[in-house]
């Protein structure tokens, strides 16, 4: 199979009990872009991202992904060990809940070297030095590398997740509200790092978040979702500025302005 | 060349009581290349609309817009993202970027985007930057804390550092003083004689008697 999106979903459905939170969702990313999903709470975001990232079965409906070799698997139905492999070395998954994301018992720079170790770094002194470099990068002073991530806040603890994803350079990068705790002066240098990443690498992002703001500055193009349809989708300024979608207005229309 | 055909578009505000606001009918342009085309019309009248439509901003409600002979209305978002990157520059008055990223890596960012190497593009920006008279101590600070005028500035440098085929100027003078606004136009003038082909919107009549090649009011498309 040959095909240029780095993840292709076909009609996938995922339902909980009689809640349907994706129904017939088709969706493909291309490198070198960011997609931004928005959408009210329960309209089936992190479904989507949570079935897209092998993290969830869907119940129908296929997800491909393509390997840097041109090497596509459905994800869907391949084996774990091959799925840990793609989870471990193609792409990150930044959650809402930093301690979802974090292993709370090891150090912060356990948290982020252990990633380079997982895909084939050996040289201690080396990961020590990237760790201390991705702590700065994500604006946590590196002399505090040998703490436990439950001495930092939580808007610190969500940073480390997210030096933590970035420092392997995945391939494909889900972000579920990944700006949510953070505060405002952080999030602008994050946003600018995960810009600049995908930029350079010519990898993919998919961002859910609730933060119209950040999807205008982020997103090549977004998609908006409400009880587990895509609405609307098109180029982020084109779905901000002359939505069409009922449900688009609404949202677009109680932004508070500062 | 930009060929607008049949082009209609009114707006349905669902949540003002579904009302149906009707701004164009059945309009028809072509912008030859290397041609300044100036919309007029008092606010209101559509004149940003219209232009927000050849961006690929706003979806016409009917017709075709073809920019090359490529129809943006009906190619993928892909192709699309592509031709904006890559072929029209979009000024408009209001400076939108990441806060705290500084005003060279803004400017020089747009030329990265496009391949250039890190070098080429600073040196690019610097001498941009200088032109246009922004104060080199500024260089490195973020734009949001700077005057109306100079984001106005760095607003047109991170585009027109950038050699778009097409460009869209919404009101890009608006704030400038007149030593900023001859430089502009000066600006302006080299893109005319690359073959750029420009739409723009000026209050300002002397600006358009200076640059443009045509004026459309948009008043005629009602």
């Amino acid at each position: 199979m040959n095909m240029n999106e780095i993840i292709k979903i076909t009609n996938l459905t995922k339902s909980f009990g009689n809640i349907i939170a994706c129904s017939s969702i088709t969706l493909e990313v291309y490198p070198g872009e960011i997609v931004g999903i928005v959408g009210e709470s329960g309209s089936g975001k992190t479904t989507l991202l949570k079935c897209a990232s092998g993290l969830y079965k869907p119940d129908s409906g296929e997800v491909f992904f393509r390997s840097d070799d041109n090497y596509v698997q459905n994800i869907c139905n391949i084996s774990e060990p091959d799925l840990r492999q793609l989870m471990r070395t193609d792409w990150s998954f930044i959650h809402q809940n930093p301690r979802d994301g974090l292993r709370m018992n090891i150090s912060a720079g356990g948290n982020i070297g252990e990633k380079l170790m997982a895909i084939g770094n050996r040289h201690y002194g080396n990961i020590r030095e990237a760790a201390a470099a991705w702590l700065e990068k994500v604006e946590i002073d590196s002399s505090r590398i040998d703490e436990l991530p439950s001495n930092f806040s939580g808007g610190m603890q969500q940073r480390l997740q997210i030096a933590r994803c970035l420092i392997t350079e995945p391939k494909l990068i889900y972000m579920d509200e990944p700006t949510g705790g953070l505060d405002v002066s952080v999030q602008a240098k994050i946003l600018d790092l995960i810009k600049k990443l995908v930029e350079e690498l010519n990898i993919a992002a998919v961002i859910v978040t609730h933060d119209l703001g950040v999807v205008r500055l982020l997103a090549d193009r977004v998609l908006v979702m409400k009880d587990g349809h895509i609405v609307e989708q098109g180029i982020t300024d084109q779905v901000l500025d002359d939505p069409h979608h009922a449900y688009t207005q609404l949202l677009v229309s109680s932004i508070i302005q500062v | 060349m930009i060929e607008l055909k049949d082009i209609s578009k009114s707006f349905r505000l669902y949540t003002q009581n579904s009302a149906k606001i009707t701004v164009f009918k059945d309009v028809n342009l072509t912008v030859n290349r290397g041609e300044l085309v100036a919309f007029t019309g008092k606010s209101g009248s559509g004149k940003t609309t219209l232009m927000k439509m050849i961006y690929g901003n706003y979806l016409p409600s009917k017709g075709s817009i073809l920019v090359d002979k490529t129809d943006i209305t009906k190619i993928n978002l892909q192709d699309l993202i592509r031709i904006r990157n890559h072929k029209m520059g979009y000024i408009s008055q209001f400076l939108r970027v990441i806060p705290r990223v500084s005003t060279m890596n803004i400017v020089s960012d747009s030329l990265i985007k496009l391949g250039s190497e890190k070098e080429d593009a600073l040196a690019q920006a610097s001498e941009l930057l200088n032109f246009l008279d922004i104060p080199r101590k500024l260089w490195n600070l973020s734009p949001l804390t700077f005057s109306g005028g100079e984001q106005q500035r760095i607003n047109i440098a991170r585009a027109m550092i950038c050699n778009y085929p097409y460009f869209l100027l919404d009101e890009p003078t608006a704030s400038l003083d007149n030593k900023n606004i001859e430089k502009v136009i000066t600006l302006i003038d080299k893109l005319k004689k690359n073959g750029c082909t420009i739409i723009g919107i000026f209050h300002d009549e002397m600006i358009r008697n200076e640059i443009a090649d045509r004026e459309i009011d948009v008043n005629s498309f009602k």
